[in-house]
């Protein structure tokens, strides 16, 4: 280079000029600006809506809140069936193989590594042996359970120590405070489902009221989406939504259940003594209010490991039988109702009566008798009945038509209106359709069958001068909001006249008196109507008869009548005798019942109706030896 | 350079002697007796300013407390709800009457005999002294006196 020169403008200059430099700074800056400011608008205008609500997302949290099951209660508001929260621990194993460690090295001296340290620290807390928790709490997966339905109050203590990877589910868990004694009744809750997807359990009832009012006990979860910030605390004017959950409506039944115990106790005892494969204990007031539907066997509602369906029944309403002796009352009602017989009318009781092609028995041989209607009754005599039974028409089937309408009126062959899960509605045929024999036995309770409460019911409409009320098992609901409705009472119905029922209820007395077939089941200072059964039994699995149904039905006080009991024991082993067998179950839990109740003792004498007539000694002479059982002999 | 000043500038200057008889007299007048202190308009404004961001900063600090309070007061109000809750089953449990019978008998009680009425006629039933306790358990009870 001798000297500058200017270059000229075809002369390539190896340095850029300045205004060339000049454009190349403006083309690199404007498209820089032209890059992030589309990007810009790729932020702002098309995705804009969800970024947002990524974000959104990531500082939201739901949270479910959890309806409670509404309560069952009993009439004096004692809790049957409640609803707690449970916590069940989980653990996460590959988590818990760091815990206390940094770096390889022991964070805090005070406590071990790993998940023998976490155990060390769980174990006392849970009550759990620390070897078992290590062995659970060590492994390469990330889920273990560690501990199922602790209380909330002792996982807050579990919460308490910070071991990170030990976390909890929320449960419920249904309480029965009243244990086996209402279990049948209540009904029991099984393992909850779990919906894949939205991970909410719902309850599954496995019997009982549980079952029948299910969609009324169960509530309907809320939910709460809130702002958090990473700590988890709420943003303070964030977004936050709540649906707030919505209890269960609770149950307030009719049932007593220091009643229901009483009952419960009584013929679980006498089950077990008796080896009877079933017992059933029915209390109701006279407007048929259940006062106790005991059931044995029972089961444990802590306990439903191994539960057979047996357990779950309640066989005060899910069981049929023949009622056998019990029935015969109805025999009489009718005859009485029709205007056919009085409670003295006369009756020559052979020994042997045959009829269609078959001879039909007493439970005892006996030679002529001559008892009244009132003396029939007393000695459960099935000729007697089939011959005060045949009064109500010449023609046969007639009466059995006739009968079938007594039967309906009083509330066999349909099932009541409790709705109670696994009901069953008894057997009874068509009248037309009746075999000969069958015409005869359904006068003295055999070749029909019905559930205890419909036997039970029978009596409370006598109770009752005559008028049957739908028997009823719930008294109200309660709404979460605390309103209290009461359900609505049973329908009644006229089914025989008032003076029948005083009748039925005089002739009935005498069953319990020394001359009847159920002087165990007197009870002092009161007056009591009432009727044993002993029936043969259908044996469902033998598809045969095998076996008794032994049962005694009473109501007290005969002059008032407050409360019926009817004690049912089918296949009793020891003793089949209703009298016997059942009668003190009866007495036991009436004497109870009418003292809790406080139910004044009877002012009235015992109507005491002539049993025999024409000084019939022979009769007597049976009545009074106690040679009267009680047997519906087929 | 202002408005004024600029038309003062450009103003005819006076000739002097033109109308010196005709001015009129100038006077000293006292000047107002008191003088307001005015504060300066921006120092006011910032000082506006800066209130209105520190009663906004306190407000949000309020708010912000609050939260935390409301997250405590939750979280109190929910181990109270468990404790509720674990007293009234524990209450339910012990109200059993499968449980009071037990504690009952293990207090040396026993279920009542059949009980003897008083009506207008004298007495009805039969009066019978409790049997004895079967479990030993619990506290010996008195040997019951026959009622009469």
């Amino acid at each position: 280079m001798s000297r500058p020169r200017r270059p000229r403008p075809d002369e390539q200059d190896p340095r850029p000029r300045p205004d060339m430099r000049m454009r190349v700074y403006t083309l690199g800056v404007l498209g820089g600006l032209t890059v992030l400011g589309g990007r810009l608008v790729q932020l702002q205008g098309a995705d804009a809506s969800k970024l947002a609500d990524d974000a959104l997302q990531q500082r939201t949290s739901t949270a479910t809140l959890y309806a409670k099951r509404g309560d069952i209660l009993d009439a004096k508001g004692v809790v049957l069936a409640t609803s707690v929260e449970r916590r069940d621990v989980i653990a996460d194993p590959k988590a818990l193989s760091g815990y206390n460690l940094r770096n390889g090295k022991p964070y805090s001296s005070k406590y071990g590594t790993g998940p023998e340290g976490a155990a060390q620290r769980l174990a006392p807390v849970l009550g759990i042996d620390e070897a078992t928790l290590t062995t659970k709490l060590t492994g390469d997966n990330r889920y273990a359970v560690v501990a199922l339905g602790i209380t909330p109050e002792l996982w807050q203590q579990v919460d308490d120590l910070g071991i990170a990877g030990i976390t909890s589910v929320r449960q419920t868990q249904r309480i029965y405070p009243t244990g086996s004694a209402s279990s049948t009744l209540v009904g029991v809750l099984g393992t909850p489902e779990q919906d894949e997807k939205t991970k909410a359990f719902t309850d599954r009832p496995l019997s009982g009221l549980e079952e029948a009012r299910n969609s009324l006990l169960l509530g309907t979860n809320g939910w709460m989406r809130y702002e958090r910030s990473a700590g988890g605390q709420e943003i303070p004017l964030g977004d936050r939504e709540t649906v707030d959950p919505v209890d269960g409506t609770s149950l307030h039944l009719t049932i007593d259940s220091d009643l229901q115990w009483k009952a419960q106790s009584a013929i679980a005892a006498k089950v077990a003594e008796t080896g009877a494969e079933s017992g059933t204990v029915v209390i109701m007031d006279k407007e048929q209010r259940l006062l106790a539907l005991a059931s044995a066997p029972s089961l444990d509602p802590t306990n439903l490991v191994n539960l057979t369906n047996d357990q779950l029944q309640n066989t005060a309403l899910t069981k049929v039988f023949e009622p056998g002796s019990t029935a015969k009352v109805v025999t009489l009602a009718a005859a009485l109702e029709e205007g056919v017989a009085t409670a003295d009318t006369r009756f020559v009781v052979p020994g042997e009566l045959p009829r269609f092609d078959k001879t039909f028995h007493d439970s005892h041989p006996h030679g002529d008798e001559k008892l009244t209607l009132a003396g029939v009754l007393a000695q459960s005599s099935n000729i007697g009945t089939i011959l005060a039974g045949e009064k109500l028409n010449a023609d046969l089937r007639t009466t059995s038509q006739i009968l079938h309408d007594y039967h309906l009126a009083f509330g066999f062959g349909a099932k009541t209106s409790l709705k109670f899960p696994g009901e069953s509605g008894g057997i009874l045929g068509d009248p037309a359709k009746y075999s000969g024999t069958q015409r005869y036995t359904v006068m003295f309770g055999q070749g029909l069958s019905v559930t205890a409460v419909q036997a039970a019911s029978v009596f409370a409409t006598i109770a009752n001068d005559g008028v049957r009320v739908e028997p009823t098992l719930i008294a109200g609901t309660s709404a979460p909001n605390g309103d209290y409705r009461t359900e609505p009472a049973g329908a009644s119905s006229r089914v025989i006249s008032a003076a029948t029922a005083t009748t039925l209820r005089d002739m009935m007395q005498a069953v319990v008196s020394e001359a009847g077939t159920a002087a165990a089941a007197e009870i002092p200072g009161y007056l009591v109507a009432g009727k044993t059964g002993t029936a043969n039994r259908y044996d469902v699995d033998l598809g045969r008869y095998s076996g008794y149904t032994a049962s005694f039905i009473g109501l007290a006080p005969a002059d008032d009548p407050e409360l019926v009991v009817a004690v049912i024991l089918q296949d009793p082993k020891t003793n089949y005798y209703g009298g016997s067998a059942a009668g003190p179950v009866f007495k036991d839990v009436m004497t109870y019942a009418l003292a809790q109740r406080g139910i004044a003792p009877s002012a009235e004498p015992p109507a005491d109706l002539s049993l025999t007539w024409g000084g019939d000694t022979d009769a007597e002479q049976d009545i009074s030896t106690g040679a009267v059982a009680d047997t519906a002999g087929r | 350079m202002s408005q004024p000043l600029i038309a003062a500038r450009k103003a005819p200057v006076r000739q002097p002697g033109s109308s010196a008889d005709t001015r009129p007299e100038l006077q000293v007048v006292t000047p107002p007796a008191t003088r307001r202190v005015r504060l300066p308009l921006p120092v006011a404004c910032v000082l506006l300013l800066t209130l209105g961001l520190l009663g906004l900063l306190m407000t949000n600090i309020a708010i912000a407390g609050d939260a935390y309070e409301i997250t405590d007061l939750q979280v109190t109000s929910g181990r109270l709800a468990d404790q509720q809750q674990a007293v009234a089953e524990d209450l339910a449990q012990q109200s059993s009457p499968e449980h009071l019978a037990t504690r009952a008998g293990e207090l040396g009680m026993v279920p009542a005999p059949d009980p003897v009425h008083l009506t207008g006629t004298g007495a009805v039933g039969e009066a019978t002294p409790a049997p004895r306790p079967s479990t030993a358990a619990g506290s010996p009870s008195p040997a019951p006196a026959p009622a009469r």
